[in-house]
Protein backbone atom coordinates (compact mmCIF):
# COMPACT_ATOMS: atom_id res chain seq x y z
CA UNK A 1 0.00 0.00 0.00
CA UNK A 2 1.45 3.40 -0.96
CA UNK A 3 1.46 6.10 1.30
CA UNK A 4 0.36 9.32 0.64
CA UNK A 5 3.51 10.93 -0.44
CA UNK A 6 4.76 8.56 -2.53
CA UNK A 7 1.63 8.33 -4.65
CA UNK A 8 2.02 12.53 -5.03
CA UNK A 9 5.37 11.75 -6.13
CA UNK A 10 4.45 9.63 -8.41
CA UNK A 11 2.05 11.24 -9.89
CA UNK A 12 3.92 14.75 -10.05
CA UNK A 13 3.91 16.35 -13.87
CA UNK A 14 7.04 18.67 -14.43
CA UNK A 15 4.58 21.82 -14.16
CA UNK A 16 4.76 21.53 -10.54
CA UNK A 17 8.16 20.82 -10.70
CA UNK A 18 9.17 23.84 -12.63
CA UNK A 19 6.90 25.84 -10.74
CA UNK A 20 8.97 24.24 -7.34
CA UNK A 21 11.98 24.96 -8.91
CA UNK A 22 11.71 28.59 -10.23
CA UNK A 23 10.06 29.32 -6.67
CA UNK A 24 13.39 28.02 -4.94
CA UNK A 25 15.28 29.92 -7.40
CA UNK A 26 13.92 33.09 -6.90
CA UNK A 27 13.71 33.21 -2.66
CA UNK A 28 17.46 32.11 -3.36
CA UNK A 29 17.50 35.07 -5.01
CA UNK A 30 16.17 37.17 -3.20
CA UNK A 31 18.23 36.61 -0.11
CA UNK A 32 21.51 37.20 -2.26
CA UNK A 33 19.80 41.25 -2.35
CA UNK A 34 20.53 43.92 -0.18
CA UNK A 35 18.08 44.96 2.33
CA UNK A 36 16.50 48.06 0.48
CA UNK A 37 16.62 46.28 -3.07
CA UNK A 38 14.25 43.40 -0.74
CA UNK A 39 11.81 46.45 0.46
CA UNK A 40 11.20 47.15 -3.18
CA UNK A 41 7.51 46.34 -3.66
CA UNK A 42 7.72 44.65 -7.12
CA UNK A 43 10.53 42.21 -6.06
CA UNK A 44 8.89 41.08 -2.79
CA UNK A 45 5.50 41.42 -4.90
CA UNK A 46 7.05 38.97 -7.53
CA UNK A 47 8.11 36.44 -5.31
CA UNK A 48 4.94 36.08 -3.59
CA UNK A 49 3.15 35.37 -6.76
CA UNK A 50 6.11 32.53 -7.93
CA UNK A 51 6.00 31.14 -4.36
CA UNK A 52 2.08 30.89 -3.69
CA UNK A 53 2.01 29.36 -7.26
CA UNK A 54 4.51 26.76 -6.35
CA UNK A 55 3.14 26.27 -3.58
CA UNK A 56 -0.95 25.70 -4.89
CA UNK A 57 0.30 24.10 -7.87
CA UNK A 58 1.93 21.46 -5.42
CA UNK A 59 -0.91 21.44 -3.11
CA UNK A 60 -3.53 20.62 -6.09
CA UNK A 61 -1.54 17.79 -7.58
CA UNK A 62 -1.15 16.49 -3.67
CA UNK A 63 -4.93 16.16 -3.36
CA UNK A 64 -5.45 15.30 -6.95
CA UNK A 65 -3.27 12.66 -6.46
CA UNK A 66 -5.21 11.33 -3.56
CA UNK A 67 -8.59 11.26 -5.29
CA UNK A 68 -9.57 14.24 -3.62
CA UNK A 69 -11.43 17.32 -5.09
CA UNK A 70 -8.84 20.40 -5.51
CA UNK A 71 -10.79 23.11 -7.12
CA UNK A 72 -10.84 24.97 -3.72
CA UNK A 73 -7.16 24.93 -4.37
CA UNK A 74 -7.49 27.05 -7.41
CA UNK A 75 -11.09 29.03 -6.33
CA UNK A 76 -9.38 30.39 -3.00
CA UNK A 77 -5.31 30.67 -4.67
CA UNK A 78 -5.39 30.81 -8.22
CA UNK A 79 -8.77 32.49 -8.01
CA UNK A 80 -8.37 35.24 -5.14
CA UNK A 81 -5.14 35.23 -3.44
CA UNK A 82 -2.56 35.33 -6.87
CA UNK A 83 -5.33 37.93 -8.51
CA UNK A 84 -5.03 39.91 -5.45
CA UNK A 85 -1.35 39.84 -5.76
CA UNK A 86 -1.38 40.68 -9.27
CA UNK A 87 -3.65 43.83 -8.79
CA UNK A 88 -0.82 44.94 -6.24
CA UNK A 89 1.99 44.37 -8.94
CA UNK A 90 0.39 46.51 -11.93
CA UNK A 91 -0.68 49.03 -9.42
CA UNK A 92 2.78 49.74 -8.50
CA UNK A 93 3.72 49.51 -11.84
CA UNK A 94 1.51 52.66 -12.57
CA UNK A 95 2.28 56.33 -12.48
CA UNK A 96 -0.70 58.15 -11.67
CA UNK A 97 -2.52 58.23 -8.56
CA UNK A 98 -5.63 58.14 -9.60
CA UNK A 99 -5.25 55.41 -11.57
CA UNK A 100 -3.71 53.44 -8.96
CA UNK A 101 -6.90 54.14 -7.04
CA UNK A 102 -8.65 52.75 -10.06
CA UNK A 103 -6.50 49.45 -9.59
CA UNK A 104 -7.96 49.69 -6.07
CA UNK A 105 -11.21 49.97 -6.61
CA UNK A 106 -10.96 47.09 -9.09
CA UNK A 107 -9.76 45.16 -6.54
CA UNK A 108 -12.70 45.97 -4.26
CA UNK A 109 -15.04 45.60 -6.69
CA UNK A 110 -13.80 42.16 -7.35
CA UNK A 111 -13.76 40.96 -3.59
CA UNK A 112 -16.80 42.32 -3.15
CA UNK A 113 -18.37 40.80 -6.17
CA UNK A 114 -16.86 37.04 -5.04
CA UNK A 115 -17.99 37.81 -1.41
CA UNK A 116 -21.58 38.33 -2.72
CA UNK A 117 -21.23 35.37 -5.31
CA UNK A 118 -20.02 33.18 -2.54
CA UNK A 119 -22.77 34.21 0.22
CA UNK A 120 -25.66 34.24 -1.98
CA UNK A 121 -24.77 31.10 -3.38
CA UNK A 122 -24.28 31.66 -7.14
CA UNK A 123 -20.72 30.07 -6.99
CA UNK A 124 -19.06 27.67 -4.49
CA UNK A 125 -15.62 27.43 -3.23
CA UNK A 126 -15.18 23.72 -4.48
CA UNK A 127 -17.01 24.59 -7.93
CA UNK A 128 -14.93 25.15 -11.45
CA UNK A 129 -14.47 28.36 -10.79
CA UNK A 130 -15.85 30.48 -13.82
CA UNK A 131 -17.90 33.33 -12.97
CA UNK A 132 -14.77 34.32 -10.54
CA UNK A 133 -12.29 33.89 -13.09
CA UNK A 134 -14.23 35.82 -15.46
CA UNK A 135 -14.50 38.78 -13.21
CA UNK A 136 -10.44 38.81 -12.11
CA UNK A 137 -9.49 38.48 -15.17
CA UNK A 138 -11.94 41.15 -16.87
CA UNK A 139 -10.45 43.70 -13.99
CA UNK A 140 -6.86 42.43 -14.45
CA UNK A 141 -6.86 42.84 -18.22
CA UNK A 142 -8.45 46.27 -17.72
CA UNK A 143 -5.35 47.37 -15.27
CA UNK A 144 -3.12 46.43 -17.69
CA UNK A 145 -4.88 48.41 -20.40
CA UNK A 146 -4.46 51.28 -17.58
CA UNK A 147 -0.97 50.80 -17.35
CA UNK A 148 -0.03 50.82 -21.37
CA UNK A 149 -2.35 53.94 -21.47
CA UNK A 150 0.03 55.36 -19.55
CA UNK A 151 2.78 53.83 -21.24
CA UNK A 152 1.64 56.13 -24.40
CA UNK A 153 0.24 58.84 -22.71
CA UNK A 154 2.41 59.85 -19.58
CA UNK A 155 5.87 62.13 -20.33
CA UNK A 156 7.11 60.12 -17.41
CA UNK A 157 7.52 56.84 -19.80
CA UNK A 158 9.02 59.31 -22.47
CA UNK A 159 12.69 58.83 -21.26
CA UNK A 160 12.44 55.21 -20.52
CA UNK A 161 12.98 52.51 -23.44
CA UNK A 162 9.73 49.82 -22.54
CA UNK A 163 11.78 47.02 -24.13
CA UNK A 164 14.82 47.03 -21.27
CA UNK A 165 11.94 47.79 -18.30
CA UNK A 166 10.65 44.80 -16.23
CA UNK A 167 6.86 46.75 -15.78
CA UNK A 168 6.29 46.57 -19.35
CA UNK A 169 7.87 42.89 -19.54
CA UNK A 170 5.54 41.76 -16.31
CA UNK A 171 2.49 43.53 -17.46
CA UNK A 172 2.80 42.12 -21.09
CA UNK A 173 3.16 38.89 -19.51
CA UNK A 174 0.21 39.22 -17.07
CA UNK A 175 -1.74 40.43 -19.97
CA UNK A 176 -0.90 36.99 -22.33
CA UNK A 177 -0.91 34.82 -19.55
CA UNK A 178 -4.44 36.44 -18.57
CA UNK A 179 -5.75 36.27 -21.95
CA UNK A 180 -5.21 32.98 -23.07
CA UNK A 181 -6.13 31.50 -20.01
CA UNK A 182 -9.30 33.72 -20.30
CA UNK A 183 -11.75 31.04 -22.53
CA UNK A 184 -10.22 28.13 -20.92
CA UNK A 185 -10.89 28.89 -17.38
CA UNK A 186 -14.38 29.84 -18.07
CA UNK A 187 -15.09 26.59 -20.27
CA UNK A 188 -13.12 24.85 -18.05
CA UNK A 189 -16.25 22.63 -16.47
CA UNK A 190 -17.99 22.52 -20.25
CA UNK A 191 -14.53 21.29 -21.36
CA UNK A 192 -13.97 18.62 -18.47
CA UNK A 193 -17.58 17.29 -18.80
CA UNK A 194 -18.18 17.23 -22.44
CA UNK A 195 -14.42 17.23 -23.59
CA UNK A 196 -11.99 15.93 -21.23
CA UNK A 197 -9.06 15.28 -23.75
CA UNK A 198 -9.67 18.95 -25.48
CA UNK A 199 -9.70 19.67 -21.85
CA UNK A 200 -6.31 18.41 -20.94
CA UNK A 201 -4.95 19.93 -24.13
CA UNK A 202 -6.50 23.46 -23.62
CA UNK A 203 -4.95 23.37 -20.02
CA UNK A 204 -1.06 23.07 -21.28
CA UNK A 205 -1.41 26.77 -22.32
CA UNK A 206 -2.36 28.47 -19.26
CA UNK A 207 0.26 26.13 -17.86
CA UNK A 208 2.95 27.16 -20.49
CA UNK A 209 2.00 30.69 -19.75
CA UNK A 210 2.34 30.75 -16.13
CA UNK A 211 5.87 29.29 -15.73
CA UNK A 212 7.06 32.08 -18.71
CA UNK A 213 4.90 34.53 -16.51
CA UNK A 214 6.99 33.25 -12.91
CA UNK A 215 10.51 33.08 -15.08
CA UNK A 216 10.01 36.95 -15.69
CA UNK A 217 9.14 37.85 -12.47
CA UNK A 218 11.94 35.26 -11.05
CA UNK A 219 14.28 37.31 -13.51
CA UNK A 220 13.26 40.57 -11.91
CA UNK A 221 14.66 39.26 -8.84
CA UNK A 222 18.00 37.60 -10.60
CA UNK A 223 18.13 40.97 -12.54
CA UNK A 224 19.39 42.82 -9.01
CA UNK A 225 22.08 40.25 -8.75
CA UNK A 226 23.31 40.49 -11.79
CA UNK A 227 23.57 44.11 -11.75
CA UNK A 228 25.26 44.26 -8.43
CA UNK A 229 27.37 41.81 -9.85
CA UNK A 230 28.40 42.23 -13.48
CA UNK A 231 27.20 45.89 -13.69
CA UNK A 232 24.96 45.15 -16.25
CA UNK A 233 21.35 45.99 -16.25
CA UNK A 234 19.11 43.93 -18.62
CA UNK A 235 15.80 45.02 -17.24
CA UNK A 236 15.57 47.85 -15.07
CA UNK A 237 13.47 47.07 -12.09
CA UNK B 1 -13.15 15.21 -40.05
CA UNK B 2 -14.84 14.08 -36.51
CA UNK B 3 -16.81 17.12 -34.34
CA UNK B 4 -14.10 16.87 -31.98
CA UNK B 5 -11.06 17.19 -34.65
CA UNK B 6 -13.05 20.14 -35.86
CA UNK B 7 -13.56 21.76 -32.15
CA UNK B 8 -9.66 21.12 -31.28
CA UNK B 9 -8.97 23.01 -34.70
CA UNK B 10 -11.44 25.85 -33.68
CA UNK B 11 -9.65 26.26 -30.27
CA UNK B 12 -6.16 26.08 -31.61
CA UNK B 13 -6.71 28.55 -34.31
CA UNK B 14 -8.83 30.83 -31.93
CA UNK B 15 -5.92 30.86 -29.38
CA UNK B 16 -3.18 31.78 -31.99
CA UNK B 17 -5.70 34.50 -33.86
CA UNK B 18 -6.04 35.54 -29.68
CA UNK B 19 -2.33 35.22 -29.51
CA UNK B 20 -1.97 37.23 -32.79
CA UNK B 21 -4.41 40.02 -31.51
CA UNK B 22 -2.55 40.47 -28.18
CA UNK B 23 1.13 40.44 -30.13
CA UNK B 24 -0.07 43.42 -32.16
CA UNK B 25 -1.37 45.50 -29.13
CA UNK B 26 1.55 44.80 -27.60
CA UNK B 27 3.65 46.02 -30.46
CA UNK B 28 1.70 49.01 -31.35
CA UNK B 29 1.92 49.88 -27.81
CA UNK B 30 5.74 50.36 -28.16
CA UNK B 31 5.56 51.58 -31.74
CA UNK B 32 3.68 54.26 -30.55
CA UNK B 33 5.46 54.87 -27.64
CA UNK B 34 8.93 55.46 -29.75
CA UNK B 35 6.94 57.89 -32.26
CA UNK B 36 5.87 59.93 -28.50
CA UNK B 37 9.62 59.76 -27.97
CA UNK B 38 10.66 60.86 -31.19
CA UNK B 39 8.13 63.78 -31.32
CA UNK B 40 9.29 64.96 -27.81
CA UNK B 41 12.84 64.60 -29.19
CA UNK B 42 12.07 66.84 -32.07
CA UNK B 43 9.97 69.20 -29.90
CA UNK B 44 12.94 69.56 -27.38
CA UNK B 45 15.15 70.64 -30.01
CA UNK B 46 13.05 73.43 -31.62
CA UNK B 47 12.56 74.39 -27.60
CA UNK B 48 16.25 74.47 -27.53
CA UNK B 49 16.83 76.31 -30.83
CA UNK B 50 14.40 78.68 -30.25
CA UNK B 51 15.83 79.46 -26.74
CA UNK B 52 19.30 79.37 -28.17
CA UNK B 53 18.20 82.26 -30.61
CA UNK B 54 15.73 84.33 -27.87
CA UNK B 55 18.94 84.50 -25.74
CA UNK B 56 21.57 85.46 -28.83
CA UNK B 57 18.77 87.83 -29.89
CA UNK B 58 18.70 89.58 -26.19
CA UNK B 59 22.06 89.56 -26.08
CA UNK B 60 22.53 91.29 -29.03
CA UNK B 61 19.99 93.97 -27.97
CA UNK B 62 21.91 94.22 -25.02
CA UNK B 63 25.15 95.06 -26.88
CA UNK B 64 23.53 97.50 -29.42
CA UNK B 65 21.90 99.27 -26.27
CA UNK B 66 25.17 99.17 -24.43
CA UNK B 67 26.92 101.01 -27.70
CA UNK B 68 24.67 103.39 -27.64
CA UNK B 69 25.10 104.29 -24.16
CA UNK B 70 28.92 103.92 -24.98
CA UNK B 71 28.41 106.40 -27.49
CA UNK B 72 26.18 108.87 -25.25
CA UNK B 73 28.91 108.37 -22.64
CA UNK B 74 31.77 109.17 -24.81
CA UNK B 75 30.27 112.03 -26.23
CA UNK B 76 28.10 113.73 -22.88
CA UNK B 77 30.31 112.86 -20.04
CA UNK B 78 33.79 111.39 -21.30
CA UNK B 79 34.47 114.14 -24.79
CA UNK B 80 32.91 116.83 -21.97
CA UNK B 81 35.89 115.76 -19.12
CA UNK B 82 38.51 116.04 -22.09
CA UNK B 83 37.65 119.32 -22.82
CA UNK B 84 37.49 120.83 -19.34
CA UNK B 85 40.98 118.97 -18.89
CA UNK B 86 42.82 120.11 -21.63
CA UNK B 87 41.89 123.39 -20.72
CA UNK B 88 42.78 123.13 -17.39
CA UNK B 89 46.42 121.65 -18.59
CA UNK B 90 46.65 124.93 -21.01
CA UNK B 91 46.08 127.20 -18.08
CA UNK B 92 49.57 128.36 -16.72
CA UNK B 93 47.81 128.50 -13.15
CA UNK B 94 49.20 125.25 -10.89
CA UNK B 95 45.35 124.74 -9.37
CA UNK B 96 44.13 124.56 -12.92
CA UNK B 97 46.56 121.99 -13.90
CA UNK B 98 46.14 119.69 -10.47
CA UNK B 99 42.18 120.48 -11.57
CA UNK B 100 43.14 119.09 -14.88
CA UNK B 101 45.21 116.22 -13.61
CA UNK B 102 42.16 115.35 -11.48
CA UNK B 103 39.74 114.95 -14.75
CA UNK B 104 42.16 113.02 -16.41
CA UNK B 105 42.14 110.31 -13.38
CA UNK B 106 38.30 110.87 -13.62
CA UNK B 107 38.34 110.37 -17.18
CA UNK B 108 40.27 107.12 -16.60
CA UNK B 109 37.42 105.71 -13.28
CA UNK B 110 34.88 106.50 -16.13
CA UNK B 111 36.56 104.87 -18.95
CA UNK B 112 37.15 102.12 -17.33
CA UNK B 113 34.01 101.93 -15.19
CA UNK B 114 32.56 102.26 -19.29
CA UNK B 115 34.86 99.39 -20.69
CA UNK B 116 33.34 96.96 -18.25
CA UNK B 117 29.66 97.25 -19.57
CA UNK B 118 30.91 96.59 -22.98
CA UNK B 119 30.66 92.89 -22.69
CA UNK B 120 28.18 91.22 -20.85
CA UNK B 121 30.06 90.10 -17.86
CA UNK B 122 28.12 92.66 -15.75
CA UNK B 123 24.90 89.94 -16.24
CA UNK B 124 27.25 87.95 -13.63
CA UNK B 125 27.79 90.09 -11.31
CA UNK B 126 24.99 92.08 -10.87
CA UNK B 127 21.79 90.57 -8.96
CA UNK B 128 18.42 91.19 -10.28
CA UNK B 129 17.02 93.10 -7.35
CA UNK B 130 20.38 95.32 -7.79
CA UNK B 131 19.86 96.17 -11.72
CA UNK B 132 15.86 96.25 -11.21
CA UNK B 133 16.72 99.35 -8.40
CA UNK B 134 19.74 100.60 -10.92
CA UNK B 135 16.55 100.86 -13.54
CA UNK B 136 14.05 102.97 -11.04
CA UNK B 137 16.86 105.13 -9.66
CA UNK B 138 17.56 105.76 -13.29
CA UNK B 139 14.14 106.95 -13.96
CA UNK B 140 13.65 108.61 -10.65
CA UNK B 141 17.11 110.69 -10.83
CA UNK B 142 15.36 112.54 -14.41
CA UNK B 143 12.32 113.39 -12.20
CA UNK B 144 9.75 111.76 -14.81
CA UNK B 145 7.71 110.31 -11.62
CA UNK B 146 8.48 108.53 -8.59
CA UNK B 147 9.17 104.59 -8.38
CA UNK B 148 8.82 102.32 -5.36
CA UNK B 149 10.55 98.90 -5.04
CA UNK B 150 9.68 95.95 -3.13
CA UNK B 151 11.65 92.45 -2.89
CA UNK B 152 12.00 89.41 -0.80
CA UNK B 153 15.29 88.38 -2.92
CA UNK B 154 13.74 85.33 -4.55
CA UNK B 155 14.91 86.15 -8.06
CA UNK B 156 18.58 86.55 -7.10
CA UNK B 157 19.86 83.33 -7.66
CA UNK B 158 18.52 83.01 -11.39
CA UNK B 159 20.89 81.90 -14.12
CA UNK B 160 22.88 83.82 -16.40
CA UNK B 161 20.64 83.04 -19.16
CA UNK B 162 17.50 83.75 -17.33
CA UNK B 163 18.58 86.75 -15.65
CA UNK B 164 19.02 88.34 -18.97
CA UNK B 165 15.47 87.29 -20.22
CA UNK B 166 13.91 88.75 -17.26
CA UNK B 167 16.22 92.03 -17.80
CA UNK B 168 15.35 92.72 -21.11
CA UNK B 169 11.54 91.56 -20.34
CA UNK B 170 11.86 94.30 -17.09
CA UNK B 171 13.48 96.80 -19.15
CA UNK B 172 10.99 96.86 -21.98
CA UNK B 173 8.25 97.07 -19.63
CA UNK B 174 9.67 99.91 -18.19
CA UNK B 175 10.40 101.67 -21.64
CA UNK B 176 6.52 101.07 -22.36
CA UNK B 177 5.49 102.43 -18.90
CA UNK B 178 7.62 105.60 -19.69
CA UNK B 179 6.83 105.73 -23.51
CA UNK B 180 3.14 105.50 -23.26
CA UNK B 181 2.27 105.63 -20.16
CA UNK B 182 3.29 109.05 -18.60
CA UNK B 183 2.89 107.29 -14.71
CA UNK B 184 3.26 109.80 -12.10
CA UNK B 185 4.50 106.65 -10.51
CA UNK B 186 6.09 102.72 -11.19
CA UNK B 187 5.93 100.37 -8.79
CA UNK B 188 8.07 96.92 -9.13
CA UNK B 189 7.48 94.33 -6.34
CA UNK B 190 8.97 90.87 -6.33
CA UNK B 191 7.44 88.13 -3.97
CA UNK B 192 7.55 83.91 -3.91
CA UNK B 193 4.42 82.01 -3.56
CA UNK B 194 5.08 78.15 -3.21
CA UNK B 195 7.89 77.42 -6.12
CA UNK B 196 6.84 80.61 -8.39
CA UNK B 197 8.63 83.81 -8.20
CA UNK B 198 5.83 86.52 -8.95
CA UNK B 199 7.56 90.06 -10.67
CA UNK B 200 4.73 92.77 -10.65
CA UNK B 201 5.28 95.99 -12.55
CA UNK B 202 2.29 98.58 -11.46
CA UNK B 203 2.02 101.82 -13.13
CA UNK B 204 -0.55 104.34 -12.35
CA UNK B 205 -0.74 105.85 -16.08
CA UNK B 206 -3.06 106.06 -19.02
CA UNK B 207 -3.41 102.54 -18.99
CA UNK B 208 -5.37 101.28 -22.27
CA UNK B 209 -8.32 98.82 -23.55
CA UNK B 210 -6.52 95.83 -23.73
CA UNK B 211 -9.61 94.06 -25.78
CA UNK B 212 -8.13 96.22 -28.59
CA UNK B 213 -5.58 94.47 -31.06
CA UNK B 214 -2.64 96.00 -30.74
CA UNK B 215 -0.30 97.04 -33.91
CA UNK B 216 2.87 96.29 -32.62
CA UNK B 217 4.08 92.46 -31.77
CA UNK B 218 5.66 93.86 -28.44
CA UNK B 219 3.54 91.97 -25.98
CA UNK B 220 3.77 89.01 -28.44
CA UNK B 221 7.78 89.04 -28.27
CA UNK B 222 8.04 89.59 -24.46
CA UNK B 223 5.61 86.42 -23.87
CA UNK B 224 7.52 84.43 -26.21
CA UNK B 225 10.67 85.33 -24.16
CA UNK B 226 9.32 84.49 -21.31
CA UNK B 227 7.92 81.21 -22.67
CA UNK B 228 11.48 80.48 -23.53
CA UNK B 229 12.39 80.49 -19.55
CA UNK B 230 9.47 78.80 -18.50
CA UNK B 231 7.43 81.77 -17.31
CA UNK B 232 4.70 83.69 -18.36
CA UNK B 233 3.57 87.55 -18.12
CA UNK B 234 -0.07 88.73 -17.40
CA UNK B 235 -1.01 91.79 -18.74
CA UNK B 236 -4.39 93.71 -17.07
CA UNK B 237 -4.83 97.55 -17.61
CA UNK B 238 -8.02 99.78 -17.96
CA UNK B 239 -8.12 103.25 -19.07
CA UNK B 240 -6.89 106.02 -17.08
CA UNK B 241 -6.60 103.84 -14.37
CA UNK B 242 -3.06 102.55 -14.89
CA UNK B 243 -1.29 98.89 -16.27
CA UNK B 244 -0.65 95.94 -14.23
CA UNK B 245 1.65 93.59 -15.46
CA UNK B 246 2.86 89.86 -13.64
CA UNK B 247 5.66 88.16 -14.81
CA UNK B 248 5.62 84.48 -12.99
CA UNK B 249 9.13 82.04 -13.15
CA UNK B 250 8.77 78.67 -11.72
CA UNK B 251 11.41 76.85 -10.45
Amino acid sequence: MESKWQLFFRKLETYPILLFAIAILGILGFFLLSTDQKKNPRIYLSLSIIVLVAFYENLAGFFGSQGISNSWVYNLFNGHVSAVLFFFLIRNFLKEKYHKNVVLAFLVLFLLLSGMLHLLGFVHFNDGGEYISFINTVLILCSCGLYFFELITLDEFLEINPLQEFSFWACTAILFYFSSSFMIYISVTYLYTNHLDIYWMVTEIPKTMAILCNLLLCFSIFSFVIKDKYHLEIVHV
Amino acid sequence: MSEQQNQFLLILFGGIFFAFLMSVFVVAMVVIHRQRQVQNRQKIDKLKAEYEKTILNIENEIQQETLANVGRELHDNIGQLLSLAKLNLNSNRLEKQSEGKESINQIIREVRALSKTLNLDWVDEINLDDFVKQQLQRIESTGYCTTVFDSDQSLNILSKDKKLVMIRVIQECLNNAIKHASPNQIQILISKVNMTSYINIIDDGRGFDTSLQSKGSGMANLKKRMETIGGTIILSSIPGKGTHITLSLSF
